[in-house]
């Protein structure tokens, strides 16, 4: 933990991409607080999950997206906007940290393609952590959909069945 | 922070230009006197730190806690200053 303060500004922003720290460029005034959001991050988990580096290859058109789910560690970073200004800004801090915020900016849709047609272990890996986050992120999960489906699927039965009774018991009660 | 004060509707509402540290919101004698003994004499520079993190309020306001000893509520205060004066004029 105190060798935080003998690494590069390189490895320090490698270490946060690791622990999925979103971070502007490490310099003089902003390296102390990133240490310390470091040391933070490091004492909640003892390694940082490799599983949550972004990698994506070329495949004819597309560029299929496989994992990314950093922010589940920060909240209040869903939004698209920003990370398209973090692409444009890495390219002077760490070149070779621009091609991981690269698929944040792609449309969710193309999200919903690779996880059908990628095999399905890493998406299917974090998919419970980061529930709340594809929710930001645009379209609800499909468990959610379902859910809500069942749910109103059974209050609308239970609304038919109690009202049948309701109906026939007065014309019972006309016709005795 | 639904509530703005006047001091941060002051400084929302016109470029910074030269303006001093304490004409942030949130940011008083104290801990304008702080900010100064770290460099950070003028409002713009408090916005270049901002720049830096990104213009995120959770580092932000970390970040201004840790330099200042500043609690949460000036910290967000001063965050939303510097936010909203970037929407206005960056």
């Amino acid at each position: 933990m105190s060798s935080l303060s003998n690494k590069s500004d390189k490895e320090i922003s490698d270490l946060l991409d690791d622990y999925g720290i979103k971070h502007g460029p490490i310099v003089g005034s902003t390296r102390g607080l990133y240490e310390k959001k470091l040391r933070e991050a490091m004492a909640k988990n003892s390694k940082p999950l490799s599983s949550d580096k972004t990698y994506y290859r070329e495949e004819a058109e597309e560029v299929e997206y496989i994992t990314y789910h950093a922010p589940t560690r920060l909240e209040g970073y869903g939004d698209v906007t920003r990370r398209t200004v973090a692409r444009d800004y890495t390219d002077h801090t760490d070149s070779a940290g621009d091609h991981k915020y690269d698929p944040i900016i792609r449309p969710t849709h193309v999200t919903y393609q690779s996880a059908s047609r990628t095999t399905s272990a890493p998406p299917k890996t974090i998919s419970r952590k980061t529930d709340t986050n594809s929710a930001k992120s645009g379209g609800f999960p499909g468990w959610l959909q379902i859910l809500v489906f069942l749910v109103i699927a059974v209050f609308l039965y239970y609304v038919y069945s109690t009202m049948e009774p309701a109906e026939e018991n007065p014309f019972n009660e006309i016709s005795a | 922070m639904s509530t703005t004060s006047r001091k941060h509707r002051d400084f929302v509402a016109e470029p910074m230009g030269d303006k001093p540290v304490t004409a942030l919101s949130g940011i008083g004698e104290v801990l304008g006197e702080k900010l100064e003994e770290q460099g950070f004499d003028k409002a713009f520079v408090v916005l270049g730190q901002f720049l830096l993190l990104r213009k995120n309020d959770e580092l932000f306001t970390e970040w201004l806690k840790d330099a200042t000893g500043a609690n949460a509520r000036q910290a967000a205060s001063c965050s939303q200053c510097l936010r909203e004066w970037c929407d206005a004029f960056l």
